[in-house]
């Protein structure tokens, strides 16, 4: 650790607490994007700041009301491009509560008729939950990799499913929170559309939370997942109910 | 959990939601699941509330702050990154942040010094709340109170008093750089105390 560094660390604390200088902050911004161990540091101030903060008050009435008000439910939910988009019709006519695909349509269907469908192996993937951890932490470090892509997944109805980050080395990081949970006779099965094949990645389990999967050295475009029944398919994946989306740079 | 039922301020919350983590909430939002902001804004208004106002001491311009967060939230999501720590410990941070902004500003500042000279107790703890949330309240009051004296002034002035260490230090008559010390050492020590209290920061 250099001497700059040692300096950046002593600020960590007042960081924290909002107490720096704005060019003190970017400075210490800057540090944080390239070490975990100031990260954490932050984040554990922040959290001591959160219990010092707690003061057991109410939020006053009314006021969720005028937030509730306040909420844009205009904008649109991310719209998949390219090949899903040509298996996915959409409504052009979406507003809020209202948003939905026309016609789910059967993508993998659908994709058979129209191009190959290259299958690999079905494959469990991720880990329990005592691999969370350091899981948790690869994730963190790819979203702050510029050379990493994303993805954010939702289904017909435009309801959140997954967040996606896959690494420059082709390391992919589903993580599925959002997604509910499913009867044990269900799992969910992750595909992804490499050109014009579609392959699956692997099964997900009923309740995914964060789960590895590797893309190789293929460019993936766009990713589903699909609830199939326990142990997964190795192809034609079942529409209803999917999630998708497109994988774009950070 | 913090219970709150029953008074109308809160908005309506579907069931099924109570049982989803922050996290998931948070994904959940997805701009368009408005039940699922609401229970956010369920579980932690009130911190978010309480701390605007102790910074303050506006209550106009704290509900403002609180909008202000809530807002944020519903419009990009994608910036709470449950990695780097709780929703609350995020939603806080932006309370803070934006607190402190208005704080800063000259007009504020004459404002608040104003305000101090004639309201004392206002904005303190909420003496009728759950016993688990007086319980939290005293650990973290005891933890202070086992600070250095420095430390505590300085992680007070710093985060409640929306001051930089810079003028932490100009207030105290010490120098900067043992003020920068202090805040942090404060909080690493606080972070101690609480634990071995048997406090998690999940707890808040």
């Amino acid at each position: 650790m250099n001497a700059e560094e040692i300096e950046l660390d002593e600020l960590l604390g007042a960081y924290a607490l909002d107490a720096v200088s704005d060019d003190e902050r970017r400075a210490v911004e800057q540090h944080l994007l390239i070490s975990p161990r100031a990260r954490q540091e932050v984040a554990e101030h922040r959290e001591v700041a959160t219990m010092l903060a707690w003061s057991g008050m109410s939020a006053p009435d009314g006021l969720w009301d005028r937030i509730a008000a306040n909420l844009d439910t205009t904008v649109e939910a991310p719209r998949p491009t390219g090949q899903l988009a040509s298996v996915l019709s959409f409504d052009d006519n979406r507003r809020a509560g209202s948003r939905r695909w026309s016609s789910a349509g059967s993508w993998v269907a659908a994709t058979a008729a129209a191009a190959l469908i290259a299958v690999l192996a079905v494959t469990v993937i991720g880990g329990d939950a005592t691999d969370q951890q350091p899981l948790a932490a690869a994730v963190s470090d790819a979203r702050a990799d510029r050379d990493s892509r994303v993805a954010r997944l939702t289904n017909a109805d435009g309801a959140f499913g997954a967040d996606v980050v896959i690494d420059q080395d082709g390391h992919g990081y589903l993580v599925g929170e959002a997604l509910p949970t499913l009867p044990s006779d269900q799992t969910y099965q992750l595909w992804g559309v490499i050109g014009d094949q579609v392959i699956s990645l692997g099964v997900l389990g009923a309740n995914p939370e964060i789960e590895l999967f590797s893309s190789g050295e293929e460019t993936i475009s766009q990713l589903v997942v699909t609830i199939e029944a326990e142990g997964g398919v190795v192809s034609n994946g079942n529409a209803e109910g999917a999630y998708a989306g497109d994988v774009a740079p950070v | 959990m913090i219970q709150n039922s029953g008074r109308s301020v809160l908005p309506d919350v579907r069931d099924d939601l109570t049982a989803v983590s922050d996290s998931g909430l948070v994904l959940a939002l997805a701009r368009f699941q408005q039940h699922a902001l609401g229970e956010v804004y369920r579980r932690h208004a009130g911190a978010v509330f309480g701390l605007a106002k102790r910074i303050l001491t506006d209550q106009a311009r704290a509900e403002e702050v609180v909008q202000e967060v809530f807002l944020r939230l519903w419009n990009h999501p994608e910036r709470f990154d449950p990695e780097r720590g709780s929703l609350r410990s995020y939603l806080l941070a932006q309370a803070h942040s934006r607190s402190v902004d208005v704080l800063r500003s000259e007009a504020s500042r004459r404002k608040r010094e104003e305000r101090d000279a004639r309201e004392t107790a206002e904005g303190g703890y909420d003496l009728d709340r759950a016993v688990w949330d007086l319980a939290l309240a005293e650990h973290v009051r005891i933890a202070m109170e086992k600070l250095h004296p420095g430390e505590r002034a300085a992680v007070e002035l710093a985060y409640f008093g929306g001051r930089t260490y810079r003028e932490v230090a100009d207030e105290l008559g010490e120098p900067e750089g043992t003020v920068k010390s202090r805040i942090r050492n404060g909080l690493k020590r606080l972070r101690g105390e609480l634990a071995s209290s048997g406090v998690s920061v999940g707890d808040a």
